[in-house]
């Protein structure tokens, strides 16, 4: 394979040029914007997935395969950084609708423990670092929470991207706050 | 719901060490896995021709104009079941027609994907024109007033739900009718080039 026409030094052109000419049909192009942003994306898929690698290279692919597919419904008015995020979130949203959970039981306030992952450190030496935190969290705040406090989205928009109510999405980014003060308290 | 208040301090010490987490993250390099599926797939990009210009039968003005009809058609019946609250004829309708995966799941999630809809068909309508001249007018004419029935359909439906944004089966049925207009355009697009 030949390295993409638009990759490294020397190839200045912008964001837009790169966009218009993936729309084009320039699979090139599409290398160069997959080069440039897929580090954020998955940093974006792991953290979503909750840090299960194989999970977050699956929703990589997924998310490009889409963007590919969707390049034309991308208006350039916000960042195709900002595209791709959305891509992203809306791809998780849907694996997880097709796993048969249906988002009122992703999101409930009512889940029966406090982590999902088992295995909480029991020596209260061994302090968990922030990322296996929130891995842990149950999926539902660990979504509000990804979006909120490290993506920056508002309540309302991420109330409005997952179909819930404003205030459950705060109650879940309260419920994350204080299980990973708790957890990092250990 | 736990409302318990959170330590002011302990929430600044998470807020900096969120602050500080990685925004990248290089993953392991799979852009050959995502080309090799676009590839498999076939995927074009919405608004651009195919590599192959061949029509299949699907894609005659005929077949497509009769798929309309049937569209139209059905639309219109689930829509008036829909409206009348049948709930007998609703179940027997929703069992002859599967929800798709991605069919939004509320109104919220529907308005936000509303928008997309909205400007991608702009935009494949504005191709169409662009390029409709190498369709014959007979064509050209029946794929507007197929569109315009559509659009019909849109706005009734898009009424209904402003007054009951809580029925799922008009989310759908609106939802499905965006759909179809969609894939009715691109179709003429994909008509027009060829």
């Amino acid at each position: 394979m030949t390295a993409p026409a638009f990759a490294g030094p020397g190839h200045d052109r912008t964001e837009g040029d790169l966009v218009a000419a993936a729309r084009s049909g320039s699979m090139d192009a599409f290398e160069a914007i997959y080069r440039e942003h897929s580090p954020k994306v998955y940093a974006l898929c792991l953290r979503l997935s909750g840090g299960v690698q194989a999970d977050a290279v699956e929703l990589l692919q997924d998310v490009f395969v889409r963007a590919w597919r969707g390049l034309g419904s991308f208006r350039g008015d916000s960042a195709i950084g900002s595209w791709l995020h959305r891509l992203a979130v809306n791809a998780m949203l849907e694996r997880a609708r097709a796993n048969s959970r249906r988002l009122a039981r992703v999101l409930p306030m009512e889940e029966t423990s406090d982590f999902d992952a088992p295995g909480l450190p029991e020596d209260p030496d061994m302090r968990m670092d922030l990322e296996s935190a929130i891995a842990r969290l149950p999926q539902g705040a660990r979504i509000a929470f990804v979006l909120h406090d490290i993506e920056g989205y508002q309540h309302q928009e991420i109330a409005a991207q997952l179909g819930i109510a404003t205030g459950t999405v705060k109650a879940q980014v309260h419920r994350a706050h204080k299980l990973l003060i708790k957890a990092l308290d250990r | 719901m736990n409302e318990e208040l959170i330590d002011p301090e302990k929430l600044r010490a998470l807020e900096a060490k969120v602050a500080g987490l990685p925004r990248a993250i290089h993953p392991p390099d799979v852009w050959n896995e995502i080309r090799e599926k676009i590839e498999r797939d076939s995927i074009t990009p919405i608004g651009r021709s195919t590599a192959s210009p061949a029509i299949r039968f699907w894609q005659k003005p005929g077949f497509m104009l009769a798929a309309t009809v049937l569209l139209i058609a059905s639309t219109s019946v689930t829509t008036m079941i829909a409206l009348r609250g049948d709930s007998a004829a609703r179940d027997s309708a929703s069992v002859a027609s599967a929800r798709p995966a991605a069919m939004p799941a509320s109104f919220l999630q529907f308005a936000a994907k509303e928008n997309n809809y909205i400007q991608t068909a702009n935009r494949l309508q504005a191709i169409v024109e662009s390029e409709g001249s190498t369709l014959s007018p007979e064509t050209v004419a029946k794929l507007k007033k197929s569109i315009a029935v559509i659009d019909a359909a849109i706005l009734e439906a898009r009424e209904a739900l402003a007054a009951d944004p809580a029925n799922r089966d008009l989310i759908e049925i609106l939802s499905s009718s965006y759909d179809k207009k969609l894939d009715l355009l691109r179709r003429s697009a994909a008509m027009g080039r060829s």
